[in-house]
């Protein structure tokens, strides 16, 4: 069965009042499916989901989001169709869990709409699925790096929308928490329909879990295909100048690299597009 | 069980409102009024027969200067404890309030003007209140938009803009007082202090439509201030437009803030005082803070009107140095309770 295109960028080239940090990139991101963004520091890989949302302008190229260009729509709208987990964030005074949690369910409601008990449903759900429901009446400000993380996670399922973009969803979390975060996430592609973009830098996971792999350098798309396309010594070794010796996941058949120490590369990257 | 402690606390709050007016209005310089007195001023007003001696002239006062007074402290206290909340919101910044951001000194610089320039004898306090609104309005950009620093609001930029642009509207408020002759100057002066002494009813009704449209448009904004509270980035990604919600929220803060300097005068600190004591005890969900901020600051302003005509025997001191000196030690408390952290 052919997947529908829940985003498509065509050709997107934005930056920060500046330079472009992004230059004519295009990809689509399908329903069920979890597409993955690699690429060392300073590639654009956040810029990718700041341009897709609205926060920065489009220099170049356009975004369709559910079909419609997304210059078309209202905020409310597209808060209906994609869900953003960022990093981290900053928040000025203490919400609890629950209250952020809530903050979710706001596009689909009016200005003075109380909650339903079917948006209390969702909330619970999604507090239970984040693994932070035993934090629910925690203040963010008591929280970890990686509660944070799975809190804004838990806000992006109350949502509830066709699409979610993850910038670095692992990178705070323990083991446990980087596998049940992702099984989450793939739960909700393959159940729920959601189509999933994912920047990271953990190739493992990215291998793992990721149907697509999309590789970023210098703002610009150098590689895509499957895993086993992307993570190969001759694709990641130009990037990264780094040597991996690639293997193949015993229990998954996913290609899994291993490093060695001895055949790391201490001098600067060459400055290639 | 939500909605009964939130009704309890509405309840207790209009009581605190209603027992904290009912001693305001029932001392002054002819003594107390007693509750079997008040009841005879009511009855009276009610039937229209005409009082005796001493009900005649506590008619007269009650009517006349303490009930006003008592209003326009309700009023300005809900205006400037929820303009408060609006820019803590708006700057991401619980430091954040009229005074502090220079906004009441702008929007007395505009009111200046208009009494040195006499529009106050043209068009009455009408004329004022919109004067004040424009320097209000005028302020609040260049220092919004100043403390936008590399695209985020920095705590720091924020306060020292404030100051400085609050700092500037001072000195040409000050080079405009004295271009007034000495009469007008003392009486700008009194005024710019903060006070509610002598106010008739007309500043209660010039005021009551620019608080009703501000409060009531407030009311209605507590989820846009929830996700400004959690970062401008999170707020759009919630669907929130951020152009639209900084204008309508910089507009009504604007218009609590110019309407109630414009009536009393430069108040200081309420809408710092009055947001922070309730994100303790009711934390920081807008939901329950705004209706909250509508009832302390009116109680606050109240008993700070209170502690005006008592604390110096025989004399009455500006409110606004009352406010000042609790929000000075209030500020000085959170700095303290912060200092750890990076402003």
């Amino acid at each position: 069965m052919k997947k529908e295109s829940i985003c498509r960028a065509e050709q997107m080239t934005a930056g920060y009042q500046g330079p472009a940090v992004i230059h004519e990139v295009s990809f689509d991101i399908r329903s069920g499916e979890i597409l993955g963004i690699l690429g060392p520091n300073g590639a654009g890989k956040s810029t990718i989901i700041r341009t897709l949302t609205g926060l920065l302008p489009l220099e170049k190229g356009s975004v369709l989001l559910a079909g419609r260009d997304r210059k078309n729509l209202k905020e409310k709208e597209q808060a209906r169709i994609l869900a953003v987990v960022p990093q981290s964030i900053n928040t000025f005074f203490s919400y609890t869990v629950r209250q952020m949690v809530e903050m979710g369910r706001y596009p689909l409601l009016g200005p003075l709409n109380p909650l339903k008990s079917d948006d209390i449903r969702i909330i619970e759900k999604s507090m239970k699925t984040a693994d932070v429901h035993d934090l629910s009446d925690r203040t963010v400000d008591q929280l970890s790096g990686g509660e944070l993380q799975r809190v804004l996670l838990a806000r992006a399922l109350a949502q509830d929308t066709p699409l979610i973009l993850l910038d670095e969803p692992t990178s705070h979390q323990d083991l446990r928490h980087q596998i049940l975060m992702f099984n989450t996430i793939r739960e909700q592609c393959r159940h729920h329909g959601k189509g999933v973009l994912c920047i990271l830098h953990d190739m493992n996971l990215a291998a793992e879990y990721c149907d697509r792999l999309i590789l970023l350098h210098h703002g610009r798309i150098v590689a895509s295909g499957t895993p086993e396309e992307i993570i190969r010594n001759d694709v990641i070794r130009p990037l990264y100048g780094q040597e991996i010796d690639v293997r193949l996941n015993p229990h998954s058949g996913a290609p899994m690299i291993v490093f060695n120490r001895k055949q790391s590369n201490n001098s600067p990257l060459e400055n290639q597009p | 069980m939500k909605s009964i402690h939130s009704t309890f606390l509405l309840i207790a709050g209009i009581l605190l409102i209603c027992i904290s007016g009912y001693l305001s209005v029932s001392f002054g310089d002819l003594g107390w009024i007693t509750p079997s007195e008040m009841l005879n001023i009511l009855t009276i007003k009610i039937s229209g027969n005409s009082p005796e001696d001493r009900t005649s002239s506590l008619h007269q006062v009650f009517w006349t200067v303490r009930l006003p007074r008592v209003f326009l402290a309700v009023i300005v206290g809900a205006n400037l404890a929820v303009a408060g909340v609006l820019m803590q919101a708006l700057f991401q910044n619980p430091l954040a309030d009229p005074y502090v951001t220079g906004i009441s000194s702008g929007a007395a610089f505009g009111a200046v003007t208009a009494m040195t320039l006499g529009f106050s004898q043209l068009i009455g306090m009408n004329g004022i209140a919109v004067c004040a609104f424009m320097g209000a309005g005028a302020t609040t950009i260049v220092v919004y938009r100043i403390s936008n620093h590399g695209g985020r609001r920095n705590a720091a930029y924020l306060l020292l803009t404030g100051i400085a642009v609050g700092g500037l509207m001072q000195a040409l408020t000050a080079f405009l007082l004295l271009r007034n002759d000495p009469y007008n100057m003392r009486n700008i002066l009194v005024w710019l202090m903060g006070s509610l002494a002598y106010r008739s009813w007309t500043y209660v009704w010039v005021l009551l439509p620019y608080s009703l449209l501000g409060l009531s448009s407030a009311f209605f904004l507590h989820r846009t201030l929830n996700l400004l509270s959690t970062g401008e980035e999170s707020a759009h990604y919630l669907g929130l437009s951020l152009f639209r919600s900084r204008r309508i929220l910089l507009l009504i803060a604007t218009l609590l803030t110019a309407g109630s300097v414009a009536a009393t005068g430069i108040i200081a600190f309420v809408g710092l005082i009055v947001p922070h004591i309730l994100r303790i005890l009711l934390g920081p969900d807008h939901r329950g803070l705004i209706p909250a901020s509508m009832l302390l600051g009116p109680i606050l302003l109240i008993w700070a009107d209170m502690a005006s005509r008592i604390l110096v025997p025989g004399r009455e001191i500006p409110i606004g140095i009352v406010t000042g000196v609790l929000g000075c030690l209030f500020f000085l408390g959170i700095l303290k309770a912060r200092k750890t952290e990076s402003l």
